[in-house]
This record gives structure tokens, sequence and C-alpha cells, in this order.
């Protein structure tokens, strides 16, 4: 299931990608002569035969090679590397501080649902899930960089993690931003899968047998709450990561999403493929973890074949 | 990617819990939507000014004469706010459109056709499922260049995966019905079968979800407009006149304001419809989204 889903990416990836505008007119000036023109398209290799330079991907992909930027002729992977240096901090602070966030809201939303808070909870929850990511941070921006002047406006020290302070004050408004948003998205589903746990006839019988509420939810809900939870969880994180791509541009990082979209802008195959390929693997991978860790929870899942497949025999 | 889909005896308890807020669900949000739908209806008959007209003065405050302002090169801001709307609206339906057509014909070939081209569309399925909206939409800008069009096919093309899968499972309850069976077993065709029983009875489960899409599009339009990838102004959809403001939110805050409420307030008033769609139509459906 995960390699046919990573061969489909490679192919679609590749077929895509071919289809987009000749690279070859990025490369020469105004007035070039078809010679200059030819040379350019050999020098890139795209004057071969498809099925050839899909070939030559395959081989390269064996061996953990991108491919060299169209742009720069520096190797893809590197940059990658280089970038991911960013993106990744970003995205698993972002998506540690959203669960930080959203367990307790979600739970107090449900527990305490018919009271003020548990209201303005939830209210606050829908409110968050609905604000585009971007806009979230332009406000952050402006409130605590420009007119507070609390936190860098944006930009990445040039120094890398040399200097893990800078580093991190850099991040920090961009991880601000991501976790309001997807911590509240995150939130409605911890508010409903609690809900469904306290209106559940076991709890009442815990409850019936003597143990505390705390002890009864401790012991039997979580177990039978946190499932649905963890196939969001994997969700929410691939949500994040995608977030972290629109957020580097509001915050000027030089990470994965702004590599894309220059990327993107000069038509630069081999980086455009590179990132997309990376990025659908990363996602691939991790609802193959959830899957896993959902059937070490439940073991109700364990006794079948395939996940989706009971899902599409309970439906 | 596993999402397992609750039993209704597994949702009732919720269900319970949130009765009795139908209606102000469905009030909030219907007043919210409409007011946008009008504003983008109101646009294509009148606009205080051209949207190509700069002669505002540059990065003007909201006045009498310019209701939000003015754009750095003198246009008016409510114009723009206007022509916005009609574009999120556009986004929003296109999208929907695109997603509840290619989504439904591929849920019931799937429901329809034999187990073994059932398997491989579910598994198509569940790898589109997982594939992130925005990098596909990126895909394809890259390939069709940057435009409202390539965003809407994009968005659309998205979000049928999900409708597919929603109409597979439900048209496969529908044709495993007694009455589906009688119907086959007179004579009927597949084609009329999917045409008098099927469909009517896919369809309703599928509104709520399309209703949260329209959302979802919206957002996602926006998004891929404030990076650079969308219609340019003065024709510009919200997400890209945020983009615009940014430089200049301490010298005309307003302009970085306006077009975020407008979004949020097009989200939260086609979710709460949704929710209290869903309230009416099937009131055992609200715990799990």
């Amino acid at each position: 299931m995960l390699l046919l889903a990573f061969a489909l990416a490679v192919v679609i990836l590749f077929v895509v990608l071919r289809l987009l505008g000749n690279p070859v007119y990025a490369l020469i000036s105004v007035g070039a002569t078809d010679e200059e023109i030819a040379a350019a398209a050999a020098r890139l290799g795209v004057d071969r035969p498809i099925l050839e330079q899909f070939g030559d991907y395959v081989l390269q992909l064996t061996r953990l090679d991108l491919g060299r930027s169209f742009t720069n002729n520096l190797p893809v992977g590197d940059e990658i590397l280089r970038r991911l240096n960013v993106t990744l901090p970003l995205t698993v602070l972002a998506f540690l501080l959203s669960v930080v966030i959203a367990v307790p809201v979600g739970f107090i939303a449900a527990w305490r649902s018919r009271t003020w808070y548990g209201t303005a909870f939830s209210a606050v929850s829908q409110l968050g899930g609905a604000v585009p990511v971007f806009w979230v941070g332009i406000l952050l921006v402006t409130a605590l960089a420009l007119n507070a002047r609390i936190f860098p406006a944006g930009g990445f020290p040039r120094t890398d993690w040399e200097d893990p302070g800078a580093a991190l004050l850099a991040l920090t408004l961009p991880v601000l931003t991501i976790a309001i948003v997807s911590g509240s998205d995150l939130a409605r589903y911890v508010r409903s899968a609690t809900l469904d746990v306290l209106g559940q006839q076991y709890m009442r019988a815990a409850r019936a047998t003597g143990q505390s509420f705390a002890g009864a939810f401790v012991r039997h809900g979580i177990r039978n709450g946190i499932v649905p939870v963890i196939s969001i969880l994997a969700i929410q994180l691939s949500t994040t990561f995608v977030g972290a791509v629109i957020v580097e541009r509001v915050f000027a990082l030089p990470g994965l999403g702004d590599m894309l979209l220059v990327a993107i802008q000069e038509q630069d195959f081999p980086s455009v493929q590179g990132v997309l390929l990376v990025s659908t693997t990363l996602v691939l991978l991790l609802g193959f973890v959830a899957d896993v860790v959902q059937r070490i929870i439940d073991p109700r899942l364990r006794a079948s074949v395939s996940g989706n497949r009971r899902a599409r025999a309970i439906a | 990617m596993t999402v397992t889909v609750p039993t209704a005896a597994e949702q009732k308890p919720a269900a319970r819990r949130t009765r009795g807020r139908t209606s102000i669900n469905l009030v909030v949000g219907g007043v919210l939507f409409g007011v946008i739908v009008a504003v983008a209806v109101l646009s294509l008959f009148a606009l205080p000014y051209e949207p190509s007209d700069t002669t505002g003065g540059r990065l003007q405050p909201p006045s009498g004469e310019h209701w939000a302002g003015t754009d750095r090169l003198g246009r008016d801001l409510f114009t723009q706010l206007m022509i916005g709307a009609r574009l999120a609206m556009l986004t929003g339906l296109g999208s929907v459109a695109i997603a509840a057509v290619v989504g439904v014909v591929v849920g019931l070939v799937a429901a329809t056709a034999g187990r073994w081209i059932d398997d491989a569309l579910s598994s198509l399925l569940d790898i589109a499922i997982a594939f992130p909206t925005l990098l596909l939409a990126m895909l394809v800008v890259a390939w069709r260049g940057a435009s409202l069009d390539s965003a809407i096919l994009a968005i659309g093309l998205a979000g049928s995966a999900v409708i597919a899968r929603l109409t597979r499972v439900t048209a496969s309850r529908v044709l495993a019905q007694e009455f589906v069976k009688a119907s086959r077993t007179s004579g009927t065709g597949t084609l009329r079968l999917i045409r008098l029983h099927v469909l009517p009875n896919v369809w309703p489960t599928l509104i709520v979800p399309l209703a949260l899409q329209f959302g979802g599009a919206v957002v996602a339009e926006a998004s891929l407009s404030y990076v650079g990838l969308g219609s340019p102004p003065p024709n510009a959809s919200w997400g890209r006149m945020l983009q615009e403001a940014q430089s200049t939110v301490l010298v005309a805050p307003s302009a970085a304001i306006l077009p975020g409420l407008l979004l949020v307030a097009t989200i939260i008033g086609v979710n709460l419809l949704a929710d209290g769609l869903r309230d009416v139509a099937d009131p055992a459906g609200r715990s799990i989204r």
C-alpha cells in the first residue's frame, strides 16, 4: 500500500511536471539561435525520449539522488535537507504546541459543555479553525513584531542553528501562528471525541462500580476516545506541514515552502519534483504510522488484515 | 489512511446534547453567508468605483468617499472587497461543483463496477485523500499557470476524493437494499437504477460535506493567492489583497484587516450553515465530522 502510493506519486509528479512549460526558455535570452536552444535542452537532458528520462529519474531515486536544479545546478537533495533545517523544527514545534493547546481546551469544552466557559472554549475553537493561517500570521507580526517589537518580523539567522536562541526567536511567531489555527481544529476533534466517551454506557457502569470520574475516564475513556483522535493527529501533522509552506511566506523564512514557490515560478522541474516528492513521502509515512499506532491501541483493528477494508466493510 | 465511519449508535449521545441549537446555527450562518452572497451579486451590477480607477490618493484611511480606504496605487478598497466577494463565491461554487460531479461519478463507478475496479479505485482514493489539497493545487498551478481557473480546478479535484468515497459507501449500501434488488429483478438497467434509486438516496448525505468544502475552498484559494499563485489586482481575491496589504500594514491597517474579516465571516457562515443543515437533516450525525 505504502510502496504503491509512493510509486504512484513518482509517476504522477513526473508526468505532470513534464507537461509544464519548456524550462529551456527560462535559461536562454531573447533572440537565441536554434543551436543555442538545442544546446540548452541537451544540457538539461529534456531533448531525450520521455521514457528514457523517466528511467533515469527512477534510477536516480534509488540512489536517493533528486537531480540537480535547472536554475543553479546544485543538487536538489542537499538544498531540501538545508531547507528542512527550518521547516522541520517549525512543523514539529507548531504541532506539539497545538496538541498542548487542543487537549485541555477540547476536553474542557466537552466536560463542561453546559457552562459559559465550556461554550466559550468551543466557540473560540470554532473561530480559530475558520481563520486563514496567513492572516493570523499578519496580525501577529503587526502586533508583536512591528508595534511591540518583541520578536523579529521575519527572516532566519544566516548562521542557521549555530545560535539556537536567535533561531528559536525567529521561529516563535511562525510556530504560534500555526499552533493557533491547527490547535483550534484539533480541539474540535478532541471535544467531539470526549463528548462521545462521556455519553457512553461503560462510563456510567464504571462510575456505578465506585470508580471516581477521573479514574473511570483515565482507565476507560481515554483508551476509547483516543483512537479517532490519533487518525486526526496524523492528518493534522500533514496539514501543519502544509501550513508551514504558507506561513514561511508570511515570515520570509528560507524553508521548503519558499523553495517550492520559487521553483514553481522559475519552472525548475527537479526542485518542484523533489520538494513535492519529499512532502508526499512524509505525508504518506505519517498516515502509515498513525495506522500502526491505532492498531496497537485498539485491539479490534488488529484482527483485520487492512484497516481500510474494515472501514469499508463497516460502512 | 484509515478513517473509521462511525455507526449510528456511536453518534447518538452527542446528538442529544446539541439538539435545540439547530435554529441558531442555521440562522446565524444563513445571515452571514447571505450578506456575502448579496455583496457578490451586487458587485455584478454596481461598484462604487471602477476597479482600475487610481484617482483616490495612495493608502488613504477609510473615509466618506472611500469606505474602506485606498490601496498603494490609489484604487478603492471597498470596490476590491466587493469583487473579492464575487471571486470567493465563484471559487466556492466552482470547486464544489467539480468535486460533486467528479466525486459522484467516480464513487458510482466504484460502487457498481466489479470488485477489481472497486479495490483499485478505493486504494487510489485513499492516496488522494491523504495528499494535501494545497500541494495538489500548487502542482496544478505550476502546470496551467496562476489563475482563478487553475485554483478552482485543483481545489475541486482535491475535494472530489472525499465525495467519491462517501458516494461509494452510501451507494453500495443502497444497492444492497431489498427494493433495489426487486427493481433490478424486474428488469431495470444499471443506469436507470442509479437515477431512480441510488442518486436520490446518495444526494442528501453529500450536502453537508459539500457545504463544508465550500468554506475549505475559499480558504485554499485565499492561501494560493496570498503566496502569489492567484489572479493579480485590481480583480484580486481577498488572499491577494492581504498579500498586497502586508507590506503597508503600519500605514494602512484597514487594508490588512478587512479582507481577513470577510474571509472569516464567509467561512464561519458557511460552516454554521452546514452544521445547521446537518442538525435539520440528520439529527444523529453531529458528533464526528
